[in-house]
């Protein structure tokens, strides 16, 4: 099997790249936030708040697609409320990295939040009493002692945005070289006459990134236990 | 200037807390049993637990009141905690562990000062997980120390360690006391503990503060009921004698007193803890008796407790005797009546 990447596939695996990595850059924040509030703050109605957060991982896909599309669509209703009508989103690379966004801002919450809620809090009291404002304590307490939840909750999304389908095709559009990910050009490729060895070439590509992925958070959360002063 | 006053109650759940007291002196023995409320009590002056309703004033500076709306945020309040279980910070070096509050800006101890007071050189570039308990607890002293608190809560510092340790951290306390001046409330639920660092104390009892003030105030008005009392007395070495086994000590007062063969410098200065039903009253001195310790006083109070009596006697310094009410009756003790105390020298209990 020719295992060289035709112009169009390079293509795919490019913009694949791009999406995951942006909806990871979009997620990274809010999603240790949002991790860090649910794991400290009780509030009325958490458990809405929670619901949903956690909805992506429960909805099909298509319907989240179809979500962002009735929202930030064309004439979707928060386009004409804020942008005017102008948001020219729908059908672009961008809606791609948003509906990946969507899709693993869960599992980037999920994580965060587990690690966090095994971050000791009497740590987090004894650093109070030592004088340090809650801002502090998150970033020399919390953050560094649930770094490898972090890490986990970035692969998590990072791979989640790779592999996402359901959602970008609805929201984005199947168009090459603008939203055709690596999912998508591999289902396109199967429903053509002849595509299998094209199909086989995107599988083993987005296995071998998938892997990688993996390897490397693996390495970066094993160097972090360490440093954290625990057997990794 | 008082150093803490506060008046307030928490309720949580099924929990209540009621505390109220103006203390002054350089070091108050928080004392009550385990479970009555001495940590919660800490963790509301610290800003950790807020209080239902009351006031708290630190110094000059209010720090809580629920009329005003006032509520100062643990961080703003410049207390030091040294909690129970230390708590010092897995991912970071025991340098930076102490490091972590410092605010030596403003006169307070320096981190050489606090690296030397606790012996902590051959520590710093360990992590906290690799540490004895004892080692760990002498961290967590000098990191609260470097914050340059301006009043010391110490939470149980010598549960979690045996009597080894205990006597190893002892001194550090001491040193810490005498070295900062700050204010401090050191709470245990070991009486004999407490006297050795303080005589005023704070009575805590099933979710209330029942009194404070001086130890023997306290017994005389019949306010500590329970646990063991002790008599913990600052006696300096005079000489030792081998051939007999034993070593005198010298009260404040003058009086000698025989305690077993130590080990320690002549006029070094040990705190003794005496039990008041280890010593005898008499009427007159005995002879031929065994009793190394014969000491003239005078009987100041009978604090008549349950099937107990315990009589204040001063000899020189204050001791605590606890009687029969059969013996009271039988040798007619009665305030202003003149008695020896008798005690054998290994009654006497080195405590550190």
């Amino acid at each position: 099997m020719n295992l060289s990447l035709t112009p169009a596939e390079w293509e795919a695996l490019a913009l694949s790249l791009r999406v995951a990595a942006c909806s990871l850059l979009l997620v990274f924040i809010p999603g240790i936030a949002c991790g860090w509030f649910l794991a400290r703050k009780s509030f009325p109605g958490k458990v809405f708040v929670e619901a949903l957060v956690h909805a992506p991982l429960v909805l099909p896909p298509v319907v989240m697609g179809y979500a962002l599309l009735f929202s930030l669509g064309r004439h979707g209703f928060l386009s004409d409320t804020f942008f005017d009508s102008e948001l020219r989103l729908a059908f672009t690379w961008k809606a791609a990295a948003l509906a990946s966004t969507v899709m693993s801002f869960p599992l980037m919450v999920r994580a965060v939040r587990l690690a966090i809620e095994l971050v000791d809090a009497r740590l987090e009291q004894a650093a109070t009493t030592l004088g340090a404002s809650p801002w502090r304590v998150f970033w020399t307490i919390t953050l560094p002692l649930s770094l490898p939840g972090v890490v986990t909750g970035s692969l998590l999304a990072f791979a989640r945005s790779l592999g996402e389908f359901g959602a970008t095709i609805t929201f984005a559009g199947n168009l090459p070289g603008e939203t055709r990910t690596l999912p998508l050009a591999l289902f396109t490729e199967l429903q053509a006459p002849g595509g299998e060895a094209p199909a086989m070439r995107l599988a083993i590509i987005s296995i071998a990134i998938s892997l990688a992925a993996l390897v490397a958070s693996e390495l970066i959360a094993r160097r972090i236990s360490e440093r954290l002063g625990r057997s990794a | 200037m008082t150093a803490l006053e506060f008046d307030f109650e928490l309720e949580r759940g099924d929990f209540s807390l009621t505390a109220a007291a103006k203390l002054d002196a350089p070091v108050t023995g928080v004392f009550g049993p385990s479970g009555a409320g001495k940590s919660t009590f800490l963790e509301c002056l610290a800003g950790l637990v807020r209080p239902t309703r009351g006031f708290i004033r630190i110094g000059d500076e209010v720090v809580f009141d629920s009329d005003k709306k006032l509520f100062t945020p643990p961080h703003q309040r410049g207390l030091g905690f040294v909690f129970q279980d230390r708590r010092l910070f897995p991912h970071l070096s025991v340098m930076k562990n102490l490091c972590y509050g410092k605010r030596s800006a403003n006169g307070g101890a320096t981190v050489r000062d606090v690296i030397e007071l606790f012996v902590l050189e051959p520590l710093l570039e360990r992590r906290p997980t690799s540490l004895s308990g004892g080692e760990q607890q002498r961290v967590a002293l000098g990191r609260t120390l470097l914050s340059n608190p301006r009043l010391l809560l110490l939470d149980e510092p010598l549960v979690a360690l045996d009597q080894k340790l205990r006597a190893q951290i002892l001194p550090y306390l001491t040193r810490l006391r005498e070295a900062t001046g700050v204010p401090l409330l050191y709470v245990s639920h070991d009486l004999s503990e407490i006297l050795q660092q303080t005589r005023q104390l704070l009575l805590i009892e099933s979710g209330r503060t029942t009194a404070f003030g001086e130890l023997l105030d306290l017994v005389r008005s019949g306010n500590i009921t329970h646990g063991n009392l002790d008599n913990v007395l600052a006696l300096k070495v005079d000489h030792h004698d081998a051939q007999t086994g034993l070593s005198f000590l010298t009260t404040p007062s003058g009086s000698t007193i025989a305690g077993s063969l130590v080990d320690a410098d002549l006029g070094k200065e040990l705190h003794i803890g005496l039990r008041p039903e280890d010593i005898v009253l008499a009427l007159d001195e005995v002879s031929g008796i065994s009793t190394r310790n014969q000491l003239p006083g005078q009987i100041e109070a009978l604090i008549e407790e349950g099937t107990r009596v315990l009589a204040l006697v001063d000899i020189g310094i204050e001791l605590l005797v606890e009687l029969t009410p059969g013996a009271i009756r039988e040798l007619q003790l009665e305030p202003g009546r003149s008695v020896v105390c008798l005690f054998k020298a290994n009654a006497l209990r080195y405590l550190d």
